[in-house]
């Protein structure tokens, strides 16, 4: 079965972030991907850019709006979807995510 | 008790287990299950109890289940398979062909105790499936109304197989972590079974009695776990002294103050026989070894205090727990014979304890011994405006009318 990892971020720590840091962070994510892939568990993964960069539309009425649709202590900052057995192996791989002020990786079954 | 009743606490969760590692679904399981059991309350008196219960009941329960599952609706979306690491055997192989039935109790308890659902998912659940209650047993047992619980445990057999927690005994590293919650649960169930959390009755044996049975038929299933045999062992110990927990016109009575006769003896005999083959430095081992020195005391003026003092030092640098540290100031005033060192184990408890009534009438105790009786007076008056059953505030009341 599949398993979205969404990875929640603490926006005001992301936001003080060094170059540096988000360097390493970004190398970490990329590692943790090809480890995934490597195990023959990764389907798809993303970093997701700043809220403020967010726009959002009602469907139906197809109305825009400018900014994420609530203000969070915390916020969506990255993606895994991943192929596991069960949630038992989806745990063991979510406790490796690599978190630059991530707050917790929430999992959810998917399905199509 | 009769022939139905007997089957059914025997072999409940030893055919539940199998139904469900075959059919790979626990609510079909458990309604085709709780449906063989209710045809046998109606024919086992007319035509006579078959000569193998068991297999009588698994095959009825299968049947059962097949018709369930043939006339479940096309449209309501159908629950996932529960994910598990075997292929199951053809329909109509796995009865028949089997000389004895498998044990699949182990997976049953581990997932129905699987850390991603709610503790208060994992104890219903547990006693439902694992323990054979009734989802009324069950509610009537925590206070809360009937419906609830049976929403709380269909959302849990719902999530199990939504989320994908598998039906398995988790191995290696994982294990004791996972053993640890199991053994929570456990736990959780024998101490509900004492501190109902309020109304009139302080003692639900029944209860207590029934946390006991998962936790003996846990170490039956796992006999080279020293964990599970030192929580049987404080559940048997704690256990033994329900009969004089209560006065006649039901007013609790203090450990030092029982009458030892009425303890149990078969009881802590083997509890003191598991803790004798190994008793692990652990948190139930150590709280088992402190039980242990109290049943050895033939009166309260034998127990070894000095024992006991040197067993709680251990747990409370293994636990940091604050209710250890309480504990352990009483045993250090009744090995000293005087106060002083126990109240000064006390400081910074009443931020972590000051909501519970046991911190507020421990000190009280520990103050009137010092001759303190203005400031035991204020302590017994915030203990009353916490405590939660009627014999709590009854003894508290006695206790403070008895100060200068």
């Amino acid at each position: 079965m599949r398993f979205l990892f969404l990875v929640f971020d603490d926006p005001q720590a992301a936001a003080a972030l060094t170059d540096e840091q988000r360097h390493e962070y970004a190398t970490a994510f990329r590692d943790y991907a090809v480890m995934l892939r490597d195990r023959g568990r990764y389907v798809d993964s993303a970093g997701l850019d700043d809220p403020a960069t967010a726009t959002v539309v009602r469907p139906g009425d197809g109305m825009v709006t400018d900014g994420p649709y609530a203000e969070a202590t915390e916020h969506l900052g990255a993606f895994f979807h991943v192929e596991c057995g069960d949630l038992d192996e989806a745990l063991t791989l979510a406790k490796e995510v690599p978190v630059a002020t991530g707050v917790r990786v929430e999992i959810r079954p998917t399905f199509s | 008790m009769d022939t139905v009743s007997k089957a059914h606490t025997e072999h409940w969760a030893r055919l539940l287990a199998l139904l469900v590692a075959r059919l790979r679904r626990l609510d079909i399981a458990e309604d085709a299950l709780a449906d063989a059991f209710a045809t046998a309350v109606r024919t086992w008196p007319r035509d006579g109890v078959p000569d193998h219960p068991e297999r009588w009941l698994l095959t009825t329960a299968r049947r059962k289940a097949y018709d369930l599952l043939r006339h479940e609706s096309v449209v309501a979306r159908k629950l996932p398979l529960l994910v598990t690491d075997e292929v199951a055997p053809a329909a109509d192989e796995w009865v028949e062909n089997e000389v004895s039935i498998p044990d699949e109790r182990l997976r049953l308890l581990f997932t129905c105790c699987h850390p991603a659902l709610a503790l208060e998912a994992r104890v219903a659940l547990t006693l439902r499936m694992v323990g054979g209650l009734t989802t009324g047993e069950i509610a009537r047992a925590f206070l809360v109304p009937e419906p609830t619980m049976g929403q709380r445990i269909s959302r849990a057999k719902r999530k199990i197989a939504s989320a994908g927690i598998p039906y398995r005994v988790p191995s290696g590293a994982e294990l004791p972590a996972r053993l640890g919650g199991v053994l929570a649960v456990l736990y959780l169930v024998f101490t509900e079974g004492y501190a109902a959390s309020s109304g009139p009755g302080p003692v639900r044996a029944d209860l207590a009695a029934e946390a006991i049975r998962l936790t003996r038929l846990t170490a039956a299933l796992m006999p080279d776990e020293p964990e599970v045999a030192a929580l049987l062992a404080l559940m048997l110990l704690q256990h033994s002294r329900r009969d004089t927990r209560l006065s006649a016109d039901g007013e609790l009575v203090l450990l030092t103050q029982q009458d030892r006769a009425r303890w149990h003896l078969d009881e802590i005999a083997e509890a003191l026989r598991l803790l004798a083959s190994r008793s692990p430095a652990s948190s139930y081992g150590l709280q088992a070894r402190i039980a242990a020195e109290h049943a050895r005391a033939a009166e309260a003026v034998e127990t070894d205090w000095a024992e006991i003092c040197r067993l709680y030092e251990e747990l409370d640098r293994l636990t940091g727990s604050p209710v250890v540290r309480l504990n352990r100031a009483v045993a250090v005033a009744e090995r000293d014979g005087n106060p002083a060192a126990a109240l000064g184990l006390l400081d910074g408890l009443e931020d972590p304890l000051g909501r519970t009534h046991l911190f507020w009438s421990t000190r009280a105790e520990l103050l009137h011994r010092a001759g303190r009786d203005t400031e035991a007076a204020a302590d017994y008056d915030r203990a009353l405006e916490l405590a939660n059953t009627d014999a709590e505030r009854r003894l508290l009341t006695s206790r403070r009318a008895a100060l200068r």
